[in-house]
């Protein structure tokens, strides 16, 4: 008998292992039919799993915590069975705000404390001028890519919530929003960094784990009373996303996989693209070569299981940015999403 | 009589966007702005001071929102999801059809209720709408294929037009498909004997 699930997704490389799952045949090998429903906005992602429209999703680490919290939405308790990626995101600039910053660096461009720094001197120049102030894009109040801006301004002395303005954007806008000036900078996942540069207006300044090691970004979620009543559809789930990540790790099944991507249309980014990010190359300035970036984004069976070191971080992030009150039964609550032992009781040799 | 709300339309779709202004209005909501593209949203809406946000679940702009829900310096007022945490019905019903809305803090639950049945219930007539006009478009569609096959019939076999039609029920019938699929496959045969 087959099992149906319905996955609410958002097209970025780290739903990859999903999209492997069901277009591979991995899912099938199962005894599942997946159908993945691409959505625009992870607040739909987040509703969707929570009224039972998906019966698990492609959900942002910390949004995911959030839901459990119900921290400004409804409760929801979640479970997160495997991580789906680490790593993925990158901060990105303008051309014009790159030249600025040439200008005012002490120290090394690769070292974001530096840039942090020279961003915090571009800013305090503009105030002293009356100028606006610098704005920055993220993808979600609870993201990581959110949690990586600060620590990167907070790095060189930047407060992020007086001396920049930091706003929400969806990616697909961020290349144009450079272009017009609405943005100066943003942090988002692949591929949109790469995108933006190859339209030639943008380079990226960092990678993602050029901030935050092996940082903690999307999850698989389902609700924890629907897992609790389904853990064999869970453990299918899980071990179809493992064979897919296992059958990743080939170099030649990403030329398929980066086809595959492009193929839905959805991605706004050729197959070429897609095959570079895929292959660890990433382009970080308009006309240069690829940089060999192997940990730009991690989807190896290794970063699968849901590391609890993860969550603990994510919470410190949440509570330093004035999103939760930093109390032990929040903590706890926050830390329950995580659930490391489903992922080993499927796996176990 | 209080004051009405300020009520705050983000829509992509103009006609949607109309049928939702006119319901609003018609239950004496005389306070609807609508705001278009997605330059500087956040700013715009506050410069707006809306009590009431409504907005399409196809518009990637619903995560710009979600910032608001974060109190901070850029939202005087601080907003809220339209319901309490007890009402999955009313989120449920507005989820399904297509909207979601958001509340400023300070608005009475009983005076945001019957904007958000009336958000509800012209969202899911436009979905009625949409599906009637792609049913009558398929109709048409299939009318006109039938219609051609008809002709094929009549000529190749010398048939009146009710013996064609006949002809095309019962082949229809007797392969469990639908009348446009039989004719669409006389009419493709036929353009390949040409």
């Amino acid at each position: 008998m087959t099992t149906r699930l319905r996955i609410g997704y958002i097209p970025l490389v780290d739903a990859t292992l999903l999209l492997v799952a069901d277009k591979f045949g991995f899912a099938a090998e199962e005894g599942l039919a997946l159908e993945l429903v691409p959505e625009v906005s992870w607040a739909n992602i987040r509703d969707k799993l929570n009224l039972g429209i998906f019966d698990a999703a492609h959900l942002l680490a910390p949004a995911a915590i959030a839901a459990s919290l119900g921290l400004g939405q409804v409760r929801s308790a979640l479970v997160a069975p495997v991580a789906l990626n680490l790593n993925g995101n990158a901060i990105t600039i303008s051309t014009s705000l790159r030249a600025e910053m040439e200008d005012v660096l002490d120290g090394d461009a690769a070292d974001p404390a530096a840039t942090a720094a020279a961003l915090g001197r571009i800013a305090r120049g503009r105030h002293r001028n009356g100028l606006p102030q610098i704005t920055l894009g993220h993808v979600f109040p609870f993201s990581t890519h959110h949690y990586q801006l600060r620590a990167w301004l907070r790095s060189g002395g930047v407060d992020p919530d007086q001396d920049v303005n930091l706003v929400v954007l969806p990616p697909a806008f961020m290349a144009e929003s450079l272009k017009n000036g609405q943005l100066e900078g943003f942090c988002v996942g692949a591929p949109w960094n790469s995108i933006a540069v190859a339209s030639g207006h943008a380079v990226i300044l960092h990678l993602g784990c050029d901030i935050v090691p092996n940082a903690p970004e999307k999850v698989l979620a389902l609700r924890a009373e629907q897992e609790a009543r389904n853990p064999e559809s869970t453990a299918m789930l899980i071990r179809a996303i493992r064979r897919s990540a296992q059958w990743l790790t080939q170099p030649e099944a990403r030329r398929p996989v980066a086809a595959m991507l492009a193929d839905t249309g959805l991605f706004g980014a050729s197959e070429e693209l897609l095959l570079a990010i895929l292959r660890g190359s990433i382009v970080t300035a308009p006309g240069a070569e690829g940089r060999p970036a192997p940990d730009y984004i991690r989807l190896g069976p290794e970063t699968l299981a849901p590391n609890l070191a993860h969550a603990a971080w994510l919470v410190d992030r949440m509570v330093e940015a004035g999103q939760m009150p930093d109390a032990p039964e929040l903590r706890d609550a926050a830390m329950a999403t995580y659930r490391p032992d489903l992922f080993a009781s499927v796996t176990a040799p | 009589m209080p004051k009405s709300p300020r009520i705050v339309i983000i829509d992509q779709s103009p006609v949607r966007r109309a049928i939702l202004a006119e319901g609003l209005r018609e239950g004496g909501y005389t306070d609807v702005i609508h705001l278009e593209g997605t330059e500087r949203m956040v700013e715009r809406i506050v410069a707006t001071e809306p009590d009431v946000i409504v907005i399409d679940l196809e518009s990637p702009s619903r995560d710009v929102l979600e910032q608001m829900f974060q109190v901070s310096r850029a939202v005087p007022r601080p907003v809220a999801m339209f319901v309490d945490q007890s009402d999955t019905a009313m989120i449920n019903a507005a989820i399904d059809a297509g909207v979601s809305a958001y509340v400023v803090d300070g608005l009475r639950k009983d005076r945001v209720k019957p904007i958000l049945d009336m958000c509800i219930s012209r969202f899911n007539a436009f979905s009625r709408l949409r599906g009637e006009l792609e049913q009558a478009k398929s109709q048409l569609a299939d009318r006109k294929v039938i219609d051609r096959a008809k002709g094929i019939l009549m000529k190749a076999k010398g048939v009146t037009e009710e013996e064609a039609y006949a002809l095309l029920r019962k082949t229809a019938m007797n392969d469990k498909k639908k009348l446009a699929e039989i004719a669409q496959s006389v009419v493709t045969a036929a353009e390949l004997l040409q």
